[in-house]
């Protein structure tokens, strides 16, 4: 059981380290949302920046009605502040402006469970928040 | 003109007096708190509300005004805990929060309690409807010093 985590660890690590502001404790988050997805779906390559964009801006239902998108808290742009219902600014999601976005994964797991509650009215898929710590690292 | 020194002697006195005193709004001394209950509003200082109130609103994170506010058991211990023993009711004098609070009334909001409706009940209605001002558990868009607990009515600001 260890070697095939450690291989997915080490390909999870090469993968996104081109592409995104690398972290040590990011890396270890993205690493096991990679080792789940890969449990869920053999057929599992990697995570995608392209459909966590999608992911981030798309219209869902199942939550809160007053919440239908990610972008209903975080705004439509990640680089940009956003504001939670009771109108407190939330800090930029894009990792260039927040660096430390991403790097506590009981914080990760706590808002996840949350937001994807409140926003479609399930938990979040591995793949899901893969992809998504995946685009806002590349922002 | 003669305010300012003799405000800023109360606001000594107001300063060092212990946590639960009257006028008192010690700046909040619990990390979990601090960082749990300060996500989505300003941190709420414990002595506005009833040890009563303070078990309800932790019993329904879950469904907090419409939102998920819920944390893994070991917090939501640490976080009532805290509360509680800070409550407006936990002092020997009892905090202002708590005039004329009927025994009966579990208010769930600071902005529901009889102590904080009478100081704000000449700010017009229209005001709460700004945006600069969202909403009134804002307490720092006109009360700058919300954070550290200085509610001085001298140092209020209302935004545009
Ligand atoms: C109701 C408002 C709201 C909505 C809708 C929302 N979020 Fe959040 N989110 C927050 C708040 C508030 C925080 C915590 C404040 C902070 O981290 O600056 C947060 C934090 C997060 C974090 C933790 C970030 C970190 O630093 O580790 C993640 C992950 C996250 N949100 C993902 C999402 C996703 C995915 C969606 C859409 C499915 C979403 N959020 C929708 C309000 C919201
Ligand atoms: C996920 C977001 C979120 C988190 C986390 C959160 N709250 Fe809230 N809270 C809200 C919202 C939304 C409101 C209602 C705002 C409104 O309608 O004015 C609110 C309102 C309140 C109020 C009433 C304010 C008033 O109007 O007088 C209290 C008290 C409160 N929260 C306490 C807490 C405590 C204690 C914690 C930490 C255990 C906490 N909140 C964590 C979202 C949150
Ligand atoms: C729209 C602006 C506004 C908001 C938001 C607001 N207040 Fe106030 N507050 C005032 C004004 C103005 C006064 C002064 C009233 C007076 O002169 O009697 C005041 C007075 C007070 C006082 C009495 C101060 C004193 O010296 O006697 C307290 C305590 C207080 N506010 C607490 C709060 C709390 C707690 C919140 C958030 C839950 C809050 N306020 C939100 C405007 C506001």
């Amino acid at each position: 059981m260890r070697k095939p985590l450690t291989i997915l660890i080490a390909l999870a690590t090469t993968m996104f380290a081109g592409a995104t502001l690398a972290d040590p404790a990011r890396d270890a988050i993205l690493a096991k949302f990679a080792a789940e997805a890969k449990a869920a779906d053999p057929g599992f390559t990697g995570f995608s920046a392209a459909r966590g964009g999608a992911f981030f801006r798309a219209s869902q239902t199942g939550g809160s009605a007053e919440t239908p998108s990610c972008t209903s808290c975080h705004g439509a742009a990640p680089q940009d502040a956003g504001k939670t219902r009771a109108n407190k600014a939330i800090a930029p999601m894009a990792v260039s402006k927040t660096p430390d976005r991403f790097t506590d994964s009981d914080k990760v797991a706590q808002w996840f469970d949350r937001n994807c509650k409140g926003v479609a009215g399930r938990v979040c898929t591995p793949l899901e928040k893969g992809d998504f710590i995946t685009f806002m690292a590349g922002q | 003109m003669h305010k300012a020194p003799l405000a800023a002697a109360i606001f000594v006195t107001v300063a060092f007096t212990s946590a639960g005193a009257e006028d008192s709004f010690p700046p909040v001394g619990n990390a979990t708190v601090k960082t749990e209950c300060s996500a989505c509003h300003m941190l709420y200082q414990p002595q506005m509300l009833p040890k009563r109130s303070w078990q309800a609103v932790v019993e329904g994170l879950a469904k907090h005004f419409g939102e998920d506010a819920s944390l893994p058991p070991a917090k939501t211990t640490e976080v009532l805990d805290y509360l509680v023993a800070n409550a407006a009711d936990a002092g020997r004098s009892g905090s202002k929060f708590l005039r004329d609070l009927p025994a009966a009334a579990t208010p769930m909001r600071i902005t529901e309690t009889p102590y904080w409706l009478r100081k704000h009940r000449e700010l017009r209605p229209e005001i709460w409807k700004r945006t600069s001002v969202g909403a009134k558990g804002n307490c720092q868009t006109c009360h700058q010093g919300a954070a550290t607990g200085d509610f001085d009515e001298d140092r209020v600001r209302i935004p545009k």
